[in-house]
């Protein structure tokens, strides 16, 4: 169980790292925050606009597109563990299985779906 | 092998029941579709350890059917979440709100 | 590999893949003809459906059972499916919808639920659950623009993925107690890890599982996504996730629960009793206070759950039958009510109940449909509802549950309320002064013609469906 010790100890020191900056940091700040205080960085630009600016709808569409494909692709994991065993039978299945996602896809380039207008 | 790394079975399933658990709240909450969108995720990943750890601990002579329900439950996740995505970005456009609570034309 | 067992599935998701590969090179206008092949594929699933040997042994690598209950659930699926079919095609073209994606998902969704039919896995059947549920999801918010149609299916997809979420957490269990996934080896192995130490964790499971399983079938305490997903949802999709969706959920409950945790009934069948009597009762006392047909429907349709949960909670073959009887019954009911609700709103979109004032005199034919169907919900004689709910007292008196027979009694009497209301606007209140007659296109009026034989046919004899239905429920408590 030495591992374990270990962790518990990084657990507990980052425990207590943490719980001392939040809970410290107000009383050695100053009581008034004006001017270049309240900027994000102190020195060097000045930022132009907020750190969370709203992504384009488009962006996530395309992304959601290609979360499909990716999780899609783990078929092919077992088929490829296993390839030489499944052989041609195999092969066949994972052609079908190809084709019907790709008419998927030609569905979604057909419909507009890939443009980045 | 499995004893030379000490970890036992409860470790893992500790996991995926504090997993669980966490994900449930969000999803209980309601506070914003994407949040209980989150939250389900959290949920179906504590079943793919629970799957995962099962079929090493527990039944290693057909070890393969856990991994491969973890398989199915990973792709299935995939596509729930890209439809609830899609949904939660209809709705923002047509009211400007995702809050779950705020989504309330339906009432009788 | 013999792939031979689910050609009717390849078929229907064939369709399904050849519709989403046809849609975009013809105009929506122009996609009438979608209708009839997927009708034609439907048909033709169901033909290859009836020509398999029901042998009960397993295929595909223990997957699949080909069972007398396989084969029944099917050709369900198939016919409600077919149904829906012909009375959507012109409420999507006449709003101007792709009629090929709205008929594609509807395959699709269709393919799942059969999947889940012939499971004998709950890897597969979890796979046929959530074919069938995303399909539902986006059938529920396909007219998009609309603000309820998008509402619901954003409610129904959180619910549902919540519960799918907890199903698996319970299953996951289920294959950690007994090393198997297959239904029959859950039989064995969960009877056994009782007795082994694991009692706790059984528990935990088979809870889990009933509540995710009540979810998916809105049964009240965990119905109250379910009116807002069936009011919002298109008129046609309303109708088939009451059928579809519901009878899916039952074929969940039957083959995991009934089947895979039999030996533990004395243990859950109280609780499944509890939860019906409760669902007609929340069920029936809301719908008296509705104004929208469709919502009214939808609290309707949670009371018919709990009848149907009847069945189930006393675990005797009777209970299992009647209970497979209830749901054809509810088949034909519910989709002849949504096919006169969707004929009326082709072009009307009104789904008040004020709405229907003096149908009786504007359309005798779809006014009386629609009373019979009613009829057919309280359970009146010479109907498909009468036969469903005798069947269903019958099993509760046989199990020993007399008092859950007394409860179906009692809800029928409360159903009559809000059944009257809709009878009594269509044939006493004064119809408006701008409502002519209601003009219903061929395939409205074949899917009313046929859910009126079925109601009427499973009300007058019934014979054969009690056999059919005992037959395909044979397998299911062992």
């Amino acid at each position: 169980m030495s591992e374990y010790q270990a962790v518990a100890l990084y657990l507990g020191v980052a425990a207590v790292v943490v719980f001392a900056v939040t809970a410290g940091i107000g009383r050695i700040r100053a009581a008034r925050q004006t001017g270049a205080s309240r900027m994000p960085y102190e020195c060097g630009i000045t930022g132009a606009e907020g750190a969370a600016p709203r992504f384009p709808v488009r962006f996530y569409l395309v992304a959601m597109l290609f979360v499909i494909l990716d999780v899609e692709a783990i078929a092919f994991y077992p088929w490829g563990v296993r390839l030489r065993a499944l052989g041609a039978r195999g092969l066949e299945d994972m052609a079908v299985f190809a084709v019907v996602l790709a008419i998927g896809y030609a569905y979604v380039w057909k419909k507009g779906g890939l443009d980045w207008r | 092998m499995i004893a030379a790394q000490g970890i036992p079975l409860v470790a893992f399933l500790a996991v995926a029941a504090v997993l669980f658990c966490i994900g449930l709240f969000a999803a209980l909450r309601r506070a914003n579709a994407i949040m209980v969108l989150m939250g389900i995720e959290l949920m179906l990943n504590a079943v793919n350890i629970n799957l995962v750890a099962f079929s090493r601990y527990s039944a290693p002579a057909d070890a393969a059917r856990g991994q491969a329900f973890a398989l199915f439950v990973l792709a299935v996740a995939a596509a729930e979440a890209a439809v609830g995505l899609a949904l939660v970005i209809i709705v923002s456009r047509r009211r400007n709100t995702i809050e779950v609570d705020k989504i309330d034309t339906l009432r009788g | 590999m013999n792939f031979g067992a689910v050609w009717p599935e390849i078929v229907v998701s064939g369709v399904g893949t050849l519709l989403v590969a046809l849609d975009p090179f013809v105009s929506a206008a122009r996609q009438r003809w979608f209708g009839y092949v997927c009708l034609a594929g439907l048909l033709l699933a169901g033909l290859l459906t009836l020509g398999e040997p029901v042998g009960g042994g397993s295929v595909l690598g223990g997957m699949v059972t080909l069972d007398g209950f396989s084969m029944l659930f099917r050709l369900i699926f198939l016919a409600a499916a077919a149904l829906v079919v012909l009375l959507s095609l012109d409420f999507i073209l006449q709003r101007g919808k792709d009629l090929g994606e709205f008929l594609s998902l509807l395959c699709f969704a269709t393919t799942g639920a059969m999947v889940m039919a012939i499971s004998r896995d709950v890897v597969s059947l979890y796979v046929g659950l959530e074919l069938l549920s995303i399909s539902s999801y986006v059938l529920a918010a396909f007219l998009r623009d609309e603000s309820g149609s998008h509402e619901a299916g954003l409610k129904y997809l959180l619910n549902g993925a919540l519960a799918s979420a907890i199903l698996l957490f319970g299953l996951s269990l289920t294959y950690g107690l007994t090393g198997q996934t297959s239904i029959p080896a859950l039989t064995h192995g969960l009877a056994s890890a009782l007795h082994t130490g694991y009692a706790p964790v059984v528990w935990l499971a088979v809870g889990m599982v009933l509540a995710a399983l009540a979810f998916k079938i809105a049964a009240a305490p965990f119905h109250l996504w379910a009116p807002d997903a069936y009011e919002g949802a298109p008129t046609p999709v309303t109708g088939y996730l009451m059928v579809v969706a519901e009878t899916a959920g039952f074929v969940a409950l039957l083959r995991i629960v009934d089947t895979g945790m039999g030996p533990l009934a004395a243990h859950w069948g109280p609780w499944l009793a509890g939860l019906a009597i409760f669902t007609m009762t929340v069920g029936n006392v809301t719908a008296l206070w509705q104004r929208n047909i469709k919502r009214m429907l939808a609290y309707s349709s949670i009371a018919q759950v709990g009848y149907v949960l009847v069945g189930l909670a006393v675990a005797t073959p009777g209970g299992v039958s009647a209970a497979i009887f209830y749901l054809v019954a509810y088949l034909f009911t519910t989709l002849g009510a949504f096919a006169v609700i969707a004929a009326l709103s082709v072009r009307d979109p009104g789904d008040a109940i004020t709405d229907y004032a003096g149908l009786g005199r504007r359309s005798p034919a779809l006014a009386v449909v629609l009373t019979v169907c009613l009829a057919s919900y309280v359970g009146i004689p010479a109907t498909a509802g009468f036969m469903g709910k005798l069947a269903l007292i019958g099993a509760a008196v046989h199990g020993g549950m007399a008092w859950l027979a007394v409860g179906i009694a009692v809800n029928s009497a409360i159903s009559i309320g809000y059944y009257w209301t809709v009878a009594r606007t269509m044939w006493v209140d004064p119809a408006p002064a701008d409502g002519g007659a209601v003009a219903v296109s061929p395939a409205g009026a074949t899917s009313v013609a046929l859910t009126l034989v079925g109601v009427v046919f499973l009300g007058i004899l019934p014979q054969a469906f009690f056999w059919l239905s005992h037959w395909a429920g044979a397998g299911i408590l062992r």
